[in-house]
C-alpha cells in the first residue's frame, strides 16, 4: 500500500514538510488530524504529484512520481478540499471518474457503465443522476465528488477535510458512509480531518501532523492512550459511555 | 434559485437541431439579402446549375464567399472561445484578452507601414501576428506555471504591450491609421474566395482535435488537482488547448480582422442551451456562433442600406451589452 519516506516539501521558500514518513494499513481509514498550516494539505498535494517534493512516495514499492498519469489514475484517487459546481449532470460527473480507462474515441464500455451505476448506488444518489451538480447542496455535490472517486475504481481513496461545509446530521451519514467503503467495500481510506471528535470515532489509525511532522501514527485506541490529541491541540478529553468527544482546554 | 426536479438534463438532439435550423436559415437569409434583389430560384439555380448569368456571378462571386467567410469567423471564433474559457476556467476569456487580436493587429500595422502596397500580405500578417502573440503567453506560462490565472494575467499584460505598440506604430505613420481602422473592427466585405481555403482546413482541424480531447478537457475544468488525479497531463493538455484556440481565432483574424465579442458571448448562450460539458458545448457553440455572425452580417448590411455597417460594429453593439449583463449577473450572484 502506500509509503511515505522522508517527505519535504517547501511553498514560497517556507518549509511545510520536513521530513514525513507514513505507511497505510490496507482496507482501513487513516484520519490525519493537526492544526490550521501544519501541512496536511500539502501531504495530499505530494501524494496528489501536484505539488513538488523531495522524498519518496511508493505505491506497493513502486515511485508513484515515476509512473505514467493514467497508470496513476487508476490506482490514487484524491478528492480535493475546494470542489467546483459545474453545469453538468451528477451521471456525467460520475462517469468523468472512469477517465484514465476510456480511449480517446470516448467509448464507454459495459465496465464502465456499470461502475458508474455501482457508485451512485453505493453512495445513495442514484436518484439524482440526472440532476445538475450546480443544483446540488454542497453535501450532495461532496457526495457526488465521491462517487466520481470510486468510478475511477481506485484501491486507495484520499479526501481533504471531505466535511468541512456539511451540517452535522450529513457529516455523521457522510462519515459512516467512509466506514462502509473501507470495511464493506474493501477501500483504503486516507482522510483529512479538522473534527477530532469524529476523527477518533470512525477511523481506525490516525496520523497527528504538527509543523511539518508526523508526530504519532498508530490506532486509534494507542492514539488515545498515548494522550497525542490532548497534547498537540491543547483540548480536553471527555467520554459518555462508549462516545469520545473533546472541547478546547 | 434553481430547483432539483427543474434540473433533469433536457433533450440536447432538440437543441442541436433547433441551432442547425437556424444557421440554415441565417445563411438562407444572408445568401437572399443584398443590393440586387434575386429570387430564390436565381440563389438555387447559381449554386446548383451555374451558368453565365449575372445573378450566378453574384451569388458565387460575392454572396457566397460571404456567407462563407461569415460560418468561419462563427465557427473559428466560438471554438477559440470555448477552449479558452474551458482551460483557463474564466468564463470571460476569449481570443482577444489573451492578445491573439492585438498580435494579429501589430503585425498588420507593422505591415502596412513598412510594405504600404502588399496589401495581399495582410491576412497572412495577421495569422503570424496572432501566433507570435499565442507563443509569447505559451513561453510566458511556462516559466510562470500553466495556472489559469497566470495564462489570463499574462494574455492582458501582452495585450497591453502590444496595445501600446500599435498606438506608437500609428503616431509615426498616420497613413496606416485608415486602413488598419477597417482591419480593426472587423468585416466581411469582398473576401476573395480563395483566402478562406487555408482559415478553413486550420478551423476543422481545431474542432475535430478538440472534440477528440473533450473528455480531457472536461476533466481539466473540475480544477487541475482533480485532473492530475484522473490521469490528465494538465500542463501538456492547455497548452495543446491553447494552441488550438489561437489556430482557430488567428485563422479568423487573417481574413475578417478583429472581429470581437464572438468568442467570448457565443460560448455562453451555448452554455445556457446544452450546459458545460466539453463536448456538447463544441457541437453546439460553432454552428450557433456560425448562425450569430451570419445574422450580424446580414443585418448590417440591410440595416442603412445602401450603406454596410462593418459586422465587428454589429457585434459590438450586442456583444457589449451582452458583456455588461454578464458582469452585472456575476456582480448580482456575488
Amino acid at each position: 500500500m502506500l509509503e511515505i519516506k522522508n517527505l519535504h516539501a517547501r511553498l514560497s521558500r517556507r518549509s511545510i514538510l520536513q521530513g514525513v514518513d507514513l505507511t497505510l494499513t490496507p482496507h482501513t481509514l487513516t484520519a490525519v488530524v493537526g492544526k490550521n498550516g501544519c501541512g496536511k494539505s500539502t501531504l495530499v498535494g505530494c501524494i496528489g504529484q501536484t505539488t513538488p517534493y523531495m522524498g519518496e512516495i511508493l505505491f506497493s514499492g513502486r515511485n508513484l512520481a515515476l509512473m505514467p498519469p493514467r497508470e496513476r489514475a487508476s490506482l490514487v484517487s484524491i478528492l480535493p478540499q475546494t470542489l467546483h459546481a459545474p453545469h453538468i449532470t451528477v451521471r456525467e460527473l460520475v462517469t468523468l471518474g472512469r477517465s484514465p480507462y476510456i480511449d480517446i474515441a470516448h467509448h464507454l464500455t459495459a465496465n464502465d457503465r456499470a461502475a458508474v451505476d455501482h457508485a451512485l448506488e453505493i453512495i445513495g444518489i442514484a436518484d439524482l443522476s440526472a440532476a445538475y451538480v450546480d443544483t446540488l447542496s454542497g453535501g450532495e455535490r461532496q457526495k457526488a465528488y465521491l462517487a466520481m472517486t470510486l468510478a475511477q475504481d481506485t484501491r486507495l481513496l484520499i479526501l481533504d477535510e471531505p466535511t468541512t461545509y456539511m451540517d452535522m446530521a450529513y457529516e455523521q451519514s457522510f462519515l459512516s458512509l467512509l466506514t462502509t467503503l473501507h470495511r464493506r467495500h474493501k477501500k483504503t481510506l486516507l482522510v483529512v480531518m479538522h473534527d477530532l471528535t469524529q476523527a477518533v470515532r470512525h477511523a481506525d489509525h490516525i496520523a497527528v501532523m504538527d509543523d511539518g511532522h508526523i508526530v504519532f501514527c498508530g490506532t486509534t485506541k494507542e492514539c488515545l492512550a498515548a494522550n497525542v490529541l490532548e497534547q498537540t491541540f491543547a483540548v480536553r478529553r471527555h467520554a459518555s459511555g462508549e462516545r469520545i468527544f473533546f472541547t478546547a482546554d | 434559485m434553481k430547483k432539483k426536479n427543474d434540473s433533469r438534463a433536457p433533450g440536447h438532439g432538440a437543441i442541436y437541431i433547433t441551432v442547425t435550423a437556424a444557421l440554415v436559415g441565417a445563411a438562407a437569409l444572408s445568401l437572399l439579402v443584398g443590393a440586387v434583389h434575386l429570387s430564390p430560384a436565381q440563389i438555387l439555380c447559381a449554386l446548383f446549375s451555374p451558368d453565365s448569368s449575372t445573378a450566378a456571378a453574384i451569388v458565387r462571386l460575392s454572396r457566397l464567399p460571404r456567407t462563407a467567410a461569415a460560418m468561419l469567423a462563427g465557427a473559428g471564433l466560438s471554438i477559440a472561445g470555448v477552449l479558452l474559457q474551458g482551460v483557463t476556467d474564466n468564463h470571460l476569456a476569449s481570443p482577444n484578452i489573451i492578445g491573439v487580436n492585438a498580435g494579429a493587429g501589430l503585425f498588420t500595422i507593422l505591415t502596412l507601414h513598412l510594405f504600404p502596397t502588399a496589401v495581399l500580405a495582410l491576412p497572412f500578417a495577421a495569422f503570424f501576428g496572432a501566433f507570435a502573440a499565442a507563443s509569447v503567453i505559451l513561453l510566458t506560462a511556462g516559466r510562470i506555471g500553466f495556472s489559469k490565472t497566470n495564462v489570463i494575467l499574462a494574455g492582458i499584460a501582452l495585450t497591453s504591450i502590444l496595445n501600446a505598440a500599435i498606438s506608437f506604430v500609428s503616431l509615426i505613420d498616420s497613413d496606416v491609421v485608415a486602413a488598419y481602422n477597417f482591419f480593426s473592427v472587423g468585416g466581411l466585405s469582398g473576401i476573395p474566395p480563395h483566402t478562406l481555403a487555408v482559415p478553413a482546413v486550420l478551423i476543422a482541424l481545431s474542432w475535430a482535435l478538440s472534440l477528440l480531447l473533450s473528455r480531457k478537457i472536461s476533466v481539466l475544468c473540475l480544477g487541475d488537482a482533480l485532473a492530475v488525479s484522473l490521469g490528465v497531463r494538465v500542463r501538456f493538455l492547455r497548452a495543446v488547448c491553447i494552441i488550438l484556440a489561437c489556430a482557430a481565432a488567428a485563422s479568423v483574424v487573417s481574413f475578417a480582422g478583429l472581429l470581437g465579442f464572438v468568442g467570448l458571448v457565443v460560448p455562453h448562450i451555448a452554455r445556457r442551451l446544452v450546459g458545460e460539458s466539453t463536448a456538447r458545448l463544441l457541437l453546439c457553440a460553432p454552428p450557433l456562433g456560425a448562425a450569430v455572425v451570419l445574422l450580424a452580417d446580414t443585418l448590417g448590411r440591410t440595416l442603412f442600406a445602401p450603406t454596410e455597417i462593418p459586422v465587428g460594429i454589429v457585434m459590438a453593439f450586442v456583444g457589449a451589452p451582452f458583456f455588461l449583463a454578464l458582469l452585472l449577473g456575476r456582480q448580482s450572484n456575488a
